[in-house]
């Protein structure tokens, strides 16, 4: 009992120690965004907002990709997640053995093709090639398909039967159920769109006026850059905050 | 929490919505606007038309500007320079309304030869 409870405050304290690790980076740019040249107040706000006024159309840049991204994202891995979860069809589970290699493989090495292609689409330089090439996720298909696993066949059976419909049973029977994780992948997918940075380097390379925040946070004067990184932080913690039981409550239920 | 949350997101959101479209406007309409000229130079002459000198009881002074690359616009800096000598020009090449004037380092720089609003040193300007 003893051993236990020791065990348990070890945890604790290892768990609080790291806790505040990670908030500290977070807290200090907070704070420090709210101090100019010596005095405390908005002015660092007020000079990333007024004299470097392009800071915001790097913003609207990020908020454009990593919206399109997501939604396109979903909507895309919704029917492919069904597929391969409830579609019984030759070949599927090679196909979907495709997709988990897809997936393994790190950006790096999808990087040359997927240039090769853009530039063959005309694509490069253009905000397409900053959306495109991450809108077909491997990962949320994945995460989808596993989701959907555990929607019951009888359920499905049944609302077909009521419904003689596929959308509406797809909505009925299987949106409901896996909505908690449809969110979830959503804010994964945003925040992972939101912090691109290699493939706007790359595929961007001639047009830097169409680069997300993430790329440019660097270049911004060094007395605005806690104001700057406090605004680029902003929207990922609203969302975690916001949507923060849903993305526990499908983690638990997923056992992810 | 999720209220306060709410309300600081709706709060972010109409700022970065209010600066998007008035950033720009701000940033030209808060700062003194300058018309900027370089000075003339005949021989060992230094002319500049009378509107560059500003005058205090202490002395007559011009403002020089330093421009720097910045983030979103070029940004220009004012620097006051105290003027050693300024007599009215009698040399006629230029007509009335020109000082020949002398500043310790001052040979070449943009000068400011009308400003909108009385200017500070240090202070960022806008060009006309």
């Amino acid at each position: 009992m003893k051993k236990k409870s020791v065990f348990a405050v070890l945890r604790l304290t290892v768990l609080a120690v790291l806790a505040v690790l990670f908030v500290i980076p977070v807290i200090s740019t907070a704070l420090k965004s709210f101090s100019f040249e010596g005095k405390i107040g908005l002015v660092q706000y007020w000079e990333l907002f007024v004299t470097n006024f392009t800071y915001l159309d790097f913003f609207w840049n990020s908020v454009f990709y990593a919206a399109v991204i997501t939604a396109v994202s979903i909507a895309v891995s919704l029917p492919l997640g069904f597929l391969f979860a409830k579609v019984n069809f030759k070949g599927r589970d090679a196909l979907f053995f495709v997709f988990i290699l897809v997936m393994l493989l790190p950006f790096q090495a999808t990087l040359l093709p997927n240039y090769i292609q853009l530039r063959d689409f005309n694509m490069l330089n253009t905000p397409l090639a900053l959306t495109v090439p991450m809108m077909f996720s491997p990962f949320a298909v994945f995460l989808l398909r596993q989701f959907m696993k555990t929607v019951p066949n009888d359920l499905i059976d049944y609302t077909l039967l009521e419904t003689s419909s596929v959308i509406r049973t797809f909505r009925c029977a299987i949106l409901t159920q896996i909505k908690p994780a449809v969110v979830s992948l959503a804010i994964l997918i945003f925040c992972e769109s939101w912090n691109m940075i290699d493939q706007a380097l790359i595929f961007s390379m001639e047009n830097t006026g169409i680069y997300p925040l993430s790329v440019v946070l660097g270049d911004i004067p060094e007395n605005v850059r806690y104001a700057g990184g406090t605004v680029y932080m902003f929207p990922i913690i609203m969302l975690f905050v916001m949507f923060r039981e849903t993305l526990e409550e499908s983690m638990e239920a997923y056992k992810l | 929490m999720k209220k306060a949350v709410t309300a600081a997101s709706v709060i972010f959101c109409a700022i970065i919505i209010f600066f998007t479209f008035f950033g720009e406007k701000l940033y030209y309409s808060t700062k003194p606007t300058v018309e900027l000229d370089r000075p003339l130079r005949i021989d060992d002459m230094i002319l500049l038309p009378e509107s560059a000198i500003f005058s205090e009881p202490d002395g007559d002074y011009i403002f020089t500007v330093e421009s720097e690359e910045g983030f979103s616009a070029e940004i220009l800096t004012v620097t006051k320079v105290r003027l050693t000598r300024c007599e009215p020009d009698e040399s006629g090449y230029f007509g009335d309304g020109y000082v020949t004037v002398e500043a310790e380092g001052y040979s070449s720089a943009p000068t400011v030869v009308h400003t909108s609003a009385p200017l500070k040193d240090g202070q960022k300007v806008t060009e006309e």
